[in-house]
């Protein structure tokens, strides 16, 4: 594991330099700003387009930028890339399959102090029902960088799940680029399948289960929607039992993609989501603070991991 | 294509509106009637520079039908246009046939429709493109006078006015009825001009039915400095007696009778 950075800096430091190479690129925010767009803005003004606080034009403008041959980035903050504008998000960009870039900072409980208007601990569930959109939620820095690289490659649209602040690089212990997941620790009959801000506890987790003699895997999965074939078969299919650490409601995330392929495919995997509870939460604090509140400390992890497996 | 001859050709499409209504038992007449002149105006004299030999020219016109359930006077258009072939428009209203919304891989159109207060926030992309890469087409709306309560194009008047979309023209088919009920002169049509000149707007205001002021006003807006507003006032159901301004007839299906009635009105022959 390396040296933090902030990981909107590790995904719009790459959007940056596709950018120079590519006049096509153009971001539009509803009036959002970061610093690491600042380099964008400078450099590209005519490119970076603020429409103001409405969200159902800007998607609009969007998809008609992207019918054009326009390669559009819209960034805001997560939940209100959403909820306001899904009809646009389903009808104009989907539907119309145009590869349009949502980047939603925010994700889970980042905004902690804001309350359930800046929560993105549902938006899975709402996102899942738009057929042509992938996913992501990145971990690490490492991901989200990899993913700037190649995203203006895409053929449909996406939504990037982009939390903010310091985030490390995690190891990969295959070294492979797999898209869409990392294998940190080989996979075991028993696997840890983790996402967005809960993957970099990853470490502590296995070390804890090592010490004890109990070898489990782990995953980082930062493409959840599609849920790729690889992922299926080299880690999902294989296991004995499977457990999900995620800070997303246990009804819409990681954890519920993965019980709805297990139903599909008839697959008794015993599965644990380790999640939020399904409520919006009124409760204002810091975010690790609120995350120990949903009994997702890491002292709460270990032993609900333990009752699950032992 | 001069006037004369585009009244013909609206009274023929009129006509097969209404036979392909019966025929198919599906159809929404009155809005789709109260829009076709505009339609015609912009596909014949013709105001929309494109072809269906280079139907997905980047340089060509854009043109979004926002209120899609007129899509049968579009299809009917572009079929003698030569975009779609006859087997693809007498498929409409079968099974796996043509529906009763636009899809966009249907060549000639370039959005889908389904859902009100969408169009004009999409021209606008496709207006601020062509500014970008200094191209020189022009992007069209027509948008149903009820879908104007919309936020969605509140926000979007807003934002064409500011940027001085000037590359842009949104059309308002004002004939007064939604699905339910009378639309008065309230909201935005309570001051039309003042409140459209003063987001940054052209208003204009037409008959809708008047091939010379649609021409006019359309050819005007491709010069303008700024983004043009088209107030078209039109009848519902216009061209035939017993459905103009009848409310009954935004889904109403016509009678075998209703139909003769409609093909003397038109003068179409058998």
């Amino acid at each position: 594991m390396s040296n933090n950075i902030d990981i909107r800096d590790a995904f719009f430091d790459e959007i940056y330099e596709c950018a120079v190479n590519d006049k096509d690129i153009v971001i539009i925010t509803n009036d959002m700003d970061i610093f690491s767009l600042k380099k964008f803005k400078k450099n590209f003004p005519e490119r970076f387009i603020n429409v103001g606080v409405a969200e159902q034009n800007m998607v609009n403008l969007a998809a008609g930028l992207a019918s054009c041959g326009k390669k559009v980035l819209v960034y805001g903050i997560l939940p209100f890339l959403i909820y306001r504008c899904f009809e646009q998000l389903k009808f104009n960009i989907c539907s119309m399959n145009l590869p349009v870039i949502f980047v939603g900072v925010g994700t889970g409980l980042g905004f902690s102090f804001d309350g359930p208007t800046h929560h993105g601990i549902h938006d899975i569930g709402s996102l899942t029902t738009l057929p042509e959109l992938d996913i992501y939620n990145f971990g690490d820095v490492g991901s989200a960088a990899q993913i700037g690289k190649t995203i203006f490659d895409n053929k449909n649209p996406s939504f990037i799940r982009l939390d903010k602040g310091d985030f490390p690089a995690l190891d990969n212990f295959e070294n492979i680029n797999r898209g869409s997941f990392n294998i940190i620790k080989p996979i075991k009959e028993i696997n840890i399948l983790l996402t967005g801000y809960m993957t970099k506890q990853c470490y502590e987790i296995y070390n804890y289960f090592s010490n004890m003699g109990i070898e489990l895997g782990i995953v980082d999965v930062y493409g959840l929607k599609p849920i790729s074939e690889d992922l299926r078969k080299s880690v999902i299919y294989p296991s004995k039992k499977l457990i999900v650490i995620e800070e997303n409601s246990i009804t819409c995330g990681l954890g519920s993609i993965l019980s709805n392929i297990l139903a599909i495919k008839g697959l008794n995997i015993p599965l644990k989501i380790l999640g939020l509870s399904n409520k919006q939460i009124f409760d204002y604090g810091d975010r690790d603070w609120l995350i120990a509140k949903e009994k997702l400390a890491m002292s709460d992890i270990i032993e609900r991991i333990q009752e699950f497996i032992i | 294509m001069d006037i004369k001859n585009l009244k013909e050709i609206s009274n023929k499409l009129k006509f097969e509106i209404i036979k392909t209504a019966f025929d198919k038992q599906k159809g929404s007449l009155g809005g789709t009637l109260s829009c076709l002149d505009i339609l015609i105006a912009l596909y014949f004299k013709p105001i929309l520079n494109v072809s269906s030999d280079e139907a997905n020219d980047i340089n060509r016109d854009r043109f979004i039908l926002s209120k899609g359930h007129a899509c049968v006077a579009l299809y009917l258009i572009l079929k003698k246009l030569n975009y779609i072939d006859d087997e693809t428009l007498l498929s409409y209203g079968d099974n796996g046939g043509l529906g009763a919304q636009l899809d966009y891989y249907i060549p000639g159109v370039d959005w889908n429709t389904g859902s009100l207060g969408h169009a004009l926030g999409v021209i606008a992309g496709m207006a601020l493109s062509a500014r970008m890469n200094s191209q020189d087409y022009h992007s069209y709306t027509i948008l149903g006078d009820a879908e104007m309560s919309e936020g969605s194009i509140w926000e979007a008047l807003t934002f064409i006015g500011d940027n001085k979309l000037s590359n842009l023209t949104c059309i308002i088919d004002r004939n007064r009825l939604s699905v339910t009920e009378e639309l008065e002169d309230v909201g935005l049509f309570r001051d039309f001009n003042r409140i459209m000149s003063s987001l940054g707007w052209e208003p204009i205001e037409i008959d809708g039915h008047n091939y010379d002021e649609i021409i006019t006003s359309l050819q005007k807006s491709r010069i303008s400095k700024k983004p043009t507003i088209i107030l078209a006032n039109t009848i519902k159901g216009k061209g035939i007696s017993f459905m103009e301004n009848n409310i009954k007839w935004h889904g109403a299906i016509p009678s075998k009778e209703e139909v003769e009635i409609a093909r003397v009105e038109l003068n179409q022959g058998e």
